[in-house]
């Protein structure tokens, strides 16, 4: 799993419960915690740390993925302005993340395992979004989309109607798309 | 205040704190340093790909010109050496007609006597009879008799000849041999020799001294065109009537193909770029000057040497040494580079 997914939940535990929280999950999972984004780690490495999270605060794990997506969001509105800084539609955004994001991913990072997303375009405010993942983050792509919808300002509102923990080879995202305001 | 503090003052915390808010920021600056330069690095690679793609299909283009030249070179001698047969089988069969004309007059003459003999018309035998040893004499009948049997068989040995370039011409050339073929590299020389002798037989001897060799995989077309070009650059080095020799034999686990020439030589600083693709004396339009760089392309492309050896006002040697065993073939043989020394200059 590539570097930043580390240091953004990294940012998010010592923002969120404190530096003591992150160095007792370090301490206890035993891993060392010096993260950078140019590298990458096991994910078991992350699974292990949210685990710990959820142990220590008593949230449940897709709870945490799920916050943890959104923190996530803004993290690459930060770290990658590049991507949000045309004027597109929270729609326009969601479906160039296959081919333009994940793309330039790779040239910088060609050893990523990325997720893969197929779209489905049924209207203009409806978006199918289906997702595949070796990693079956399904609660982290909700939290990417909550991040989408602050960023855009604009509400989405979704229903998971596959998924892969339910025996699916894929996850279904049926997204309804309302009240956006132009990000330009 | 939290459980990690160490007693302190908490201002002692707050430096800590604006200490390690640096460091990250300084690690955030580096990791987009990294990435800035990743994605640079990317582009430029990207970009070298495809002016390397480009390259490479320009090298494509220029040996298929190299080789189009060649052929272009190849076709006026065999168009040559074709057209001499042609030219005499033409007339003889031109006078070949006249004769058949004769013949055609007197069977007509004789044919009309025995029907005047048969009819008992003396008189009408008696001037047919004038009439054809007249036209026998006039037209020298026993000499067109010797005359038809030699034309026919001067025009049958011309024809052979035309079917022998031709046989030549195709053997030399071995279109339908793409892949390796097992082959003896004397057999090449002697094809090539065929196909190139209007070049040469003015200009030169050719003294050949071919030793016993092996098979060798090889494509033997490609080998023949590096054999033409040598050949015809010794030919061509030589201002006076001079000396072509070629030799042939087995040096440790390789086959030495010696091509010399009595010429004039190639001077020290040319040596070095002789085999530098474009590099040629020749005047403008006389040579492509990638004749040499693509013999050294099919040489390597065998797993082979190709070595120069020259001495002003006295000649010059070419030696191709290929492996006994072959060598797998690699896909593109690559012109060698402008800096690139040739092996023994």
């Amino acid at each position: 799993m590539k570097g930043i997914v580390f240091t953004v939940l990294n940012e998010l535990v010592e923002n969120q419960f404190g530096m003591d929280v992150w160095d007792s999950l370090l301490n206890r999972t035993g891993h060392d915690g010096a993260y950078t984004t140019a590298a990458s780690y096991p994910d078991a490495e992350a699974m292990s740390l949210v685990a710990g999270l959820s142990a220590h605060t008593g949230l449940p794990v897709n709870d945490l993925v799920r916050v943890f997506g959104r923190y996530l969001f803004g993290a690459f509105e930060r770290q990658y302005p590049v991507f949000f800084q045309l004027p597109q539609t929270a729609k326009e955004f969601l479906k160039s993340v296959d081919e333009i994001i994940h793309v330039e991913v790779r040239k910088l990072y060609p050893d990523a395992v990325l997720p893969v997303f197929e779209y489905e375009d049924p209207a203009e405010n409806r978006l199918v979004m289906l997702y595949r993942s070796t990693r079956q983050l399904c609660p982290l792509a909700e939290g990417l989309l909550e991040g989408a919808a602050a960023h855009f300002q604009t509400s989405i509102q979704y229903e998971q109607t596959k998924c892969t923990h339910r025996g699916d080879d894929h996850c279904r995202f049926e997204l309804l798309l309302g009240g956006e305001h132009d990000n330009n | 205040m939290t459980t990690t503090d160490r007693p302190g003052t908490s201002q002692n915390t707050d430096v800590l704190h604006r200490a390690i808010e640096r460091e990250r920021k300084a690690r955030r600056i580096a990791e987009q340093l990294l990435e800035d330069r990743s994605r640079e690095l990317f582009l430029a690679t990207e970009e070298i790909q495809a002016q390397y793609a480009s390259l490479q299909q320009t090298q494509g283009q220029l040996i298929h010109s190299e080789k189009m030249a060649s052929v272009g070179q190849l076709a006026a001698g065999v168009a040559h050496e074709i057209n001499n047969p042609i030219g005499f089988v033409t007339s003889n069969v031109q006078t070949l007609t006249d004769y058949v004309e004769v013949y055609h007059t007197l069977l007509k003459d004789y044919a009309a006597l025995v029907r005047a003999h048969e009819s008992g018309d003396a008189a009408q035998q008696a001037e047919l009879k004038q009439r054809i040893t007249r036209l026998e004499t006039d037209e020298d009948i026993s000499y067109i008799t010797e005359d038809t049997c030699e034309l026919l068989h001067e025009s049958y040995e011309g024809l052979q000849r035309v079917r022998e370039i031709v046989q030549n011409l195709k053997s030399f050339v071995h279109l339908d041999k793409t892949s390796q073929q097992l082959a003896n590299v004397n057999d090449g020389i002697e094809a090539t020799l065929k196909v190139v002798w209007n070049e040469l037989k003015y200009k030169c001897d050719v003294r050949k001294q071919l030793g016993d060799l092996p098979m060798i995989p090889c494509f033997v077309g490609e080998l023949n065109q590096v054999f033409l070009n040598l050949l015809v650059n010794a030919a061509q080095a030589m201002e006076q009537h001079g000396v072509i020799t070629i030799t042939t034999g087995v040096e440790l686990d390789q086959i030495a193909v010696r091509i010399s020439d009595t010429g004039k030589g190639i001077s020290r600083e040319h040596l070095s770029q002789l085999f530098n693709p474009f590099f040629t004396t020749k005047p403008v339009g006389q040579g492509t000057g990638l004749g040499l760089s693509v013999s050294y392309g099919i040489i390597q492309k065998h797993g082979g040497t190709i070595d120069v050896d020259s001495t002003v006002g006295e000649g010059t040697t070419f030696t191709v040494r290929l492996p006994i065993r072959g060598t797998e073939p690699r896909r593109e043989a690559a012109l060698p580079a402008a800096t690139t020394a040739c092996p023994a200059g």
